[in-house]
């Protein structure tokens, strides 16, 4: 590669986090004219070495170069006036104000006129902002509450491109889009590249990156592996490097066999939720199967899910846990009938973040561990060991909050929690969201080792891939309402499932 | 390896406590006779009891005597002259004030006490007592005298006959009197008919129901001795509130020639400016002497002023020393119970009292009782000291008595 | 060895509790540490340490209680009247136990049912039991057992500083083995870290907060029985600071006001006692009463810092 060509640098760069190294004596380079995908799986580095970039943190030891110059920002507003801007995968909107205040968040004063800011002005200036990524259609002068959470991405795109930057950061971000969102942030990565400005793009997808991408760096554990072009792109290979082992072909379960008992465990009767998302819907499950439940955004899955564990209320119908006859009332009940459920939203429904991961793991099964009305600790922290060792979360101590682990581990803790307990029927909503695919393939290995044990699992996904992967029975939801079924088979395509979606 | 630490410092401080309860209780059985301190001094010749010259300098006695102050307002004006007044005589004599700061409860006033006793405290004066008996007895218990609230008669007869209790000051009821006297100052100077103030009365505030019965009683007997007077208002409350300047404004549309505060009674000089009233009109309130009631009494518009003393508060230094040197004995009543020493208040009808009254209650100014009274209620000084001759030093306390003595 | 910050803060409150009292032990050339002292610093730290650490378990499920002086004020004049009637101890108890547990479990229904954030609740009851207070107590000021039908047996200082350790340690132990050693303490650390969790984790919340509030409850009564023991009064304005005490306290002892995973029963003991040494060693310097009042108010500043620092929420990449 033209070194000329070299905007950013970084050498020797480390950083830990307490106990845990996140980069080890990192040497990365970046070019402009080039998207350079970042790939590896959850904790090996990728975000915190872009968060260092962009200034959110400061590194441990070492040095960046941007521009051939040192750097080294210590806000991300530094970072954006210096030029690099970042879309991350977290929430990075201001909840309660109008779309045009949150792409000039911070830069008010621009629209000032006579001391008092122009509103028509910012919105104005707001629009072009959204125009120019190609977002006619999103208003700038509605709330940001009224657009969806994809739109919500692309304001922040809106944003970040408003302040031309010379290098664009996208972390993760293409896994929250559609195909529509999607392709405006690729055009518009194409479109930096050929400006002769740099991209650097994070993603699990390896399928996507190879695509968009011109070059590819693996990281693993904090350590850059490798550095490929484009000519060197090959999936397998890419794999071995990210998880430093070969991966085999098994990934989804291996079995064609969509059979399941007769013995029905729950019945769902005619529900219609309290959110509305649910229309006089009803299903059965089986025991020992893995009943996948798909469809779009809104569609009434997520809810679907909260339903059956009693976490959503429902105006009319009844689920009832056909073993014992009993109609779950809320939680509580659902859990002691042998249910566990893992909620989409990890951070904020399944775990407690600033907790250890042995509070967070032992939460679930405190009437599992006790000793009449005592816990004792070694008890306990036998129980959660179990777990991490089962599920191979990696942590420096049991002890250590959750809230430092990666999304791969994180999962894993929330899996625990349930594992643990045992439980007969595990409802998982999307359950390998932002999960790397190391990890990925250890779920389905876990799911499918369930299913053979005899208990059920209710597995609501996004990704047609895994649930045609994994599925002994898919059913498919539109707008609230059941609007296919699918049987196990070795001929079941994406295509006739996202007919049926649409 | 934290609850350990933390275990282990409990354990400390249980194993400190258990060691410590041993001297702190015998401490507390010392009885009588001598309590720590230099005893020495009466035994060897009385080497100090010849008086002023050795004493200018504030080394006596040769040891600082520490007294906690237990207080309830830092910014009330009598406690801010008294502390002027203990600086001053700090001067003279070796003893150190501790104060507390503005207590509210029985809990800060037993928890100000013991500090003092941790601080080396050897007396404490009860200022402010909301604990009552029980102050009295955790002060005795931890081994310090405690002087005040005389009053009480609870504390005299659960610790008359404690030797570390060394009574109080006595103006009979003090409040009874100042609501008594500012009716017979009223009386006085002719007036008939009467507004009230009353204060706190309504309120349930002991020293206001006090102050009112005094008043109502001095009414009585000057109606059974002939004199013609009524009570044609009372206003309760305290300034501030729109609740008392509409009753301020109500007592002055009545015919009244007279008005008797139970609290000060500045804040009625406008009104009764602004009805036209300040010819007809004659005040006689319970207040502090200040410099500027002096025009107000020359004035004809004040005829009298019933107030406390603050140095009569001070009386409780001498006494805590005399018991310090030993001499807490000689201190007490004939059956051993602590003594009650009468003490006098002002009543000030004169503009010219009035001037001389609140000079000498000011930083610099000569005080109701110098350091020359003090060290004559002191035994080591003064070796032929009665209780009697303390009760005729603090009651003589009007103007031509002070001036008597200077 | 590597400590992490997390483990290294985590000794922050004892790093406290030994600089205040070496501190004022050199101040107060070792004044502060002999016998008597001790002893009165027990007899001060008791009410604040009994409440605080009943109260770990109620801010620690994140039920923020700013009620705790008006309760306790409540628990003690009731607990006086009765001892008062009776003439007894075990009756003036039992009153103070009814009370503390009456009002503690109207709070913990507030909590676990009514959607009104819980401090604004509080702070309004707070205010309605000082009034009712009032109200009970008519045109008396001040409630002295001296005055009870029969003599309730009074204790000296030493016998006093007993009396509080058996008290303290009693309900120290106890509150230990109940949040460290049952489900209950962990399922509070839960319910305060993320209540949503907790209810998918099939925790009753309603039974968590009852409970908390229960414990809370019995704390304050036995601050109100060793307080009625010791000053044999109670005035309409007992336990007035005790509301913000109590947080200073927790504060001091290392935990968050909003609760959750870092709730520990240690810091209500230890935040008692170095609030006690503080407000003590401060009053023993002798110092001029504005200083000391300029110095609370710079470590009061100081603890609210720490205080809001905890309430930052890291926002780090995975």
């Amino acid at each position: 590669m033209n070194e000329d060509k070299l905007i950013i640098e970084t050498r020797q760069l480390c950083k830990n986090f307490g106990p845990t190294i996140a980069l080890n004596h990192v040497d990365l380079k970046i070019y402009r004219g080039q998207i350079t995908g970042l790939i590896g799986e959850n904790g090996s580095g990728k975000s915190t070495i872009t968060s260092i970039l962009a200034g959110m943190q400061p590194a441990s030891s070492g040095e960046m170069f941007f521009k051939g110059k040192p750097h080294k920002p210590s806000t991300m507003i530094e970072g954006a006036a210096l030029g690099i801007g970042m879309i991350v995968q977290e929430q990075g909107y201001v909840s309660g104000i109008s779309i045009a205040q949150n792409i000039f968040l911070g830069e008010e004063g621009r629209f000032r006129r006579h001391g008092i800011i122009s509103r028509s002005a910012m919105v104005k200036a707001a629009q072009e902002a959204l125009n120019n990524i190609g977002c006619n259609d999103i208003d700038a002068s509605w709330y940001i509450e009224q657009i969806d959470l994809q739109d919500r991405k692309l304001v922040e795109l809106a944003r970040v491109m408003a302040s031309n930057p010379e290098v664009l950061v996208v972390d993760e971000t293409t896994t929250a889009l559609s195909q529509r969102g999607r392709s405006i942030i690729y055009d518009i990565m194409r479109r930096m590249r050929d400006e002769d400005k740099a991209v650097i793009f994070i993603s699990h997808d390896l399928d996507e990156l190879m695509e968009v991408c011109d070059r590819m760096v693996v990281l693993r554990d904090g350590n850059l592996i490798t550095d490929l072009d484009k000519p060197e792109f090959e999936p397998n290979l890419i794999k071995r490097h990210m998880v430093g082992r070969d991966m085999g072909e098994k990934y989804y379960r291996e079995d064609y066999d969509g059979t399941v008992s007769d013995e029905v465990v729950l019945d769902v009767d005619n529900v219609t939720s309290g959110s509305g998302l649910l229309i006089n819907f009803s299903m059965q499950v089986h025991k020992g199967e893995i009943l996948g439940i798909g469809g779009l955004s809104h569609c009434g899955m997520h809810e679907l899910g909260k339903v059956v564990f009693g976490e959503e209320k429902i105006l009319t119908g009844s689920v009832t846990h056909v073993p014992s006859g009993q109609k779950i009332r809320d939680a509580r009940h659902a859990i002691k009938l042998g249910m566990g459920y893992v909620s989409k939203d990890r951070d904020h429904e399944a775990l407690v973040l600033s907790a250890s991961i042995r509070d967070n793991i032992s939460s679930a099964g405190l009437d599992k561990i006790n000793d009449g009305p005592f816990i004792l600790p070694n008890k306990e922290k036998a129980y959660v060991n179990q777990q991490v060792q089962t599920l191979s979360i990696k942590c420096a101590s049991i002890n250590q909050n959750v809230q430092y682990l990666s999304g791969g581990n994180k999962q894993k803790v929330v899996f625990g929690k349930w594992i643990g307990r045992d439980c007969d029927i595990l409802i998982l909503d999307c359950p390998t969201r932002g999960v790397d695919v190391g990890v990925k393939a250890a779920m389905y290995a876990l799911i499918d080792d369930m299913k053979r044990q005899g208990k059920t699992i209710i597995m609501i996904s996004e990704e047609l891939a895994e649930l045609i992967g994994m599925a002994d029975r898919l059913l498919i939801l539109k707008d609230g309402s059941l609007a296919g079924e699918f049987q196990r088979s070795r001929q079941l395509t994406e295509h006739e499932i996202i007919e049926c979606m649409i | 390896m934290k609850k350990f630490l933390a275990l282990l410092l409990a354990l400390v401080m249980v194993i400190g406590l258990a060691a410590c309860g041993e001297p702190a209780g015998n401490e507390s059985q010392a009885p009588a006779s001598a309590p720590a301190g230099n005893s020495e001094a009466p035994e060897s010749g009385e080497p100090v009891a010849e008086g002023p010259e050795l004493s200018a300098d504030g080394r006596y006695p040769a040891e600082t005597v520490k007294i906690g102050f237990v207080n309830y307002d830092t910014t009330a004006q009598q406690f801010l002259s008294l502390q002027d007044y203990f600086d001053y005589l700090d001067d003279y004599f070796n003893f150190e004030i501790m104060y507390s700061e503005s207590l509210d409860s029985a809990e800060a006033e037993f928890a100000f006490i013991e500090q003092c006793a941790a601080a080396g405290c050897q007396g404490i004066i009860g200022y402010y007592n909301e604990g009552r008996e029980e102050s009295v007895k955790l002060a005795s218990s931890l081994g310090m005298y405690y002087w005040g609230q005389g009053q009480d008669p609870n504390v005299q007869e659960a610790c008359g006959d404690d030797p570390y209790y060394l009574g109080s000051y006595y103006v009979g009821n003090a409040d009874y009197e100042y609501g008594k006297s500012v009716i017979d100052s009223l009386v006085a100077a002719d007036c008939h008919k009467i507004i009230v103030v009353t204060g706190g009365k309504d309120f349930g505030v002991q020293m206001f129901i006090d102050r009112y019965q005094g008043m109502m009683d001095a009414i009585q007997e000057a109606q059974d001795g002939g004199y013609d007077i009524e009570v044609v208002y009372e206003v309760p409350g305290w300034p501030g509130t729109e609740d008392f300047t509409a009753e301020q404004t109500s007592a002055l549309a009545t015919d009244a020639d007279g008005l008797a505060s139970a609290l000060s009674a500045l804040m009625w000089i406008q009104p009764i400016s602004a009805a036209g009233k300040m010819n007809s009109i004659k005040i006689a309130a319970v207040d502090t002497p200040t410099a500027d009631m002096v025009d107000l009494m020359a004035s004809g518009l004040f005829v009298g002023v019933a107030a406390e003393i603050p140095d009569v508060f001070g009386l409780g230094v001498p006494m805590i020393i005399n018991a310090v040197q030993g001499y807490g004995e000689e201190q007490r009543n004939e059956d051993g119970t602590a003594p009650l020493i009468d003490c006098g208040f002002w009543l000030i009808t004169t503009a010219e009292e009035m001037e001389y009254y609140s000079e000498i209650e000011q930083e610099g100014g000569t005080w109701c009782f110098d350091a020359d009274d003090v060290r004559s209620i002191l035994y080591d000084y003064n070796p032929e000291l009665t209780l009697d001759d303390m009760s005729a030093l603090y009651s003589a306390v009007t103007m031509e008595e002070i001036q008597a003595r200077r | 060895m590597k400590k992490s910050w997390e483990t290294i803060r985590n000794y922050f409150p004892i790093f406290g509790f030994v600089i205040v009292v070496v501190f004022f032990s050199i101040a107060t050339k070792g004044a502060i540490l002999s016998g008597t002292s001790l002893q009165s610093l027990l007899n001060q730290a008791i009410a604040t340490a009994l409440v605080s650490i009943g109260s770990v378990f109620v801010f620690g499920c994140g039920c923020f209680d700013m009620s705790m002086g008006g309760t306790l004020c409540m628990t003690a004049v009731l607990g006086g009247y009765a001892g008062i009637a009776s003439g007894s101890i075990f009756v003036m108890a039992l009153a103070c136990l009814a009370t503390a547990l009456v009002l503690s479990l109207l709070k913990g229904l507030f909590a676990a049912y009514v959607e009104v954030p819980l401090f604004i609740v509080t702070i309004v009851l707070g205010f309605v039991l000082s009034a009712l207070v009032l109200v009970i107590m008519g045109t008396e000021t001040t409630i002295l057992l001296n005055d009870a039908v029969k003599p309730i047996p009074s204790f000296n200082f030493t016998q006093m500083s007993a009396i509080n350790i058996v008290a303290l340690a009693g309900f120290f132990i106890v509150c230990v083995i109940l949040f460290n050693f049952t489900a209950l303490g962990r399922k509070v650390k839960i319910l305060g870290g993320n209540p949503v969790t907790a209810r998918q984790t099939g925790l009753n919340s309603v039974n968590i907060k009852l409970i908390s509030f229960i414990i809370s409850g019995v704390g304050v009564a036995l601050a109100a029985l060793v307080a009625l023991l010791r000053i044999r009064s109670v005035g309409s304005t007992y336990g007035a600071d005790m509301g913000t005490d109590v947080m200073i306290a927790l504060v001091l002892g290392g935990m968050p006001l909003t609760g959750g995973p870092r709730t520990r029963i240690s810091a209500g003991i230890i935040g008692a006692l170095t609030i006690t040494v503080l407000n003590s060693g401060l009053s023993m310097l002798g110092l001029d009463l504005a200083i000391i009042q300029i110095f609370r108010a710079v470590i009061y500043l100081a603890v609210v810092y720490v205080a809001s620092m905890t309430y930052r929420t890291n926002l780090l990449p995975r």
